[in-house]
């Protein structure tokens, strides 16, 4: 197995949600989020900050998405305080409606390497809904030891569950 | 998901990561990889394709490949050429390197082969940047053994990393 959980976090009340004392056992992290904001909107997204680094600049995003009649692209690459991840469905989306997020950061204990983000994920509303792949860079070598996640516009509702994972890798080359 | 192989470039770059004597005992393959080449096309390219070549097939008319990316937003296709996918140039931002996931369902199978890619290129630049999602078709019906990725230009560069996990169905 390669695969193994760190932590999981369900809120019990509105709010953001933090891992701290991310151990450096592993290779890559995966994170996955499954869950609404309290944003008066269908779709809302997944807003991530590593290391608690607010710094402005440190942080580049891009995103692909679609929403059912128009794709579309953005991007973030000056002043930016944290990453934007995928769409999640906010307030305005139907009841017991909840989006999905996958979150990669590979070689997250790296010290020669900024943390590049990637992520897939979305919601659909049985008419409405958007779904998308993010990338995102983190301008610091350091190792990733905590992930505080957000929604964009407002906070994740109760019910809202994060789950980290840690990959490992192998000792064998296959050359 | 078991982790089979695992390959760092060294101080020399490499100009292509292969995996040979991949076992048959799995039902899927991915592979994860954070990688960046030696070379560019120049200020203002900040990505690089990134051939995947499959039984060290360079019979190139069998592959094509289907993609979206973040430019334009775009899309477009590779017919008679190995791309699936892209990674960080030199001209990118230093210290940056792709994230990339390659799945290859039923990679034993006597069916041809259908990979998806997703690829996040990252650097402070709103052009020529390709985060993007790949569909590659493999026309061939034998069992894949081993994976090779080759950079569009250059070699990779040191710190690059490529792992490759067999995935069980039970």
């Amino acid at each position: 197995m390669s695969m193994f959980p760190i932590a999981t976090y369900t809120l019990p009340s509105p709010g953001p949600i933090t891992f701290q004392n991310i151990p450096d056992t592993f290779t890559h992290l995966q994170l996955r989020v499954f869950g609404r904001t309290t944003a008066s909107q269908v779709p809302d997204q997944v807003f991530i900050r590593l290391n608690n680094d607010t710094t402005a600049g440190n942080h580049n995003w891009h995103y692909l998405q679609g929403d059912g009649a128009t794709a579309s692209s953005g991007a973030g690459i000056s002043n930016e305080t944290g990453i934007r991840c995928q769409a999640i469905v906010g307030a305005n989306a139907s009841a017991n409606v909840f989006g999905a997020v996958i979150i990669d950061i590979l070689d997250y204990t790296n010290t020669n390497k900024f943390k590049t983000v990637k992520s897939i994920g979305g919601g659909d509303n049985n008419g409405s809904g958007q779904m998308g792949l993010s990338s995102g860079l983190y301008r610091s070598t350091n190792v990733i030891n905590r992930i505080d996640i957000y929604g964009l516009f407002l906070q994740f509702a109760s019910g809202t569950r994060a789950d980290l994972y840690g990959l490992t890798t192998s000792t064998v080359t296959g050359a | 998901m078991i982790p089979i192989y695992t390959q760092t470039v060294g101080a020399g770059g490499a100009s292509s990561v292969v995996f040979n004597n991949i076992p048959s005992i799995y039902t899927d393959l991915k592979l994860l990889i954070s990688a960046r080449s030696t070379s560019g096309y120049g200020a203002g390219v900040p990505s690089l394709a990134i051939k995947v070549i499959y039984n060290n097939d360079s019979s190139e008319s069998l592959y094509s490949s289907t993609w979206a990316a973040y430019v334009g937003p775009g899309s477009g296709r590779y017919s008679g050429a190995a791309w699936a996918g892209w990674l960080n140039s030199s001209n990118s931002l230093a210290s940056s390197f792709s994230s990339n996931e390659v799945y290859i369902p039923n990679y034993t199978s006597s069916s041809f082969k259908q990979t998806l890619t997703e690829s996040a290129v990252e650097s402070n630049e709103t052009t020529n940047l390709y985060l993007s999602m790949h569909g590659q078709l493999y026309r061939n019906a034998s069992a894949i053994n081993s994976v090779k990725f080759v950079p569009e230009l250059g070699n990779f560069a040191q710190y690059s990393t490529f792992t490759l996990y067999g995935i069980k169905k039970s």
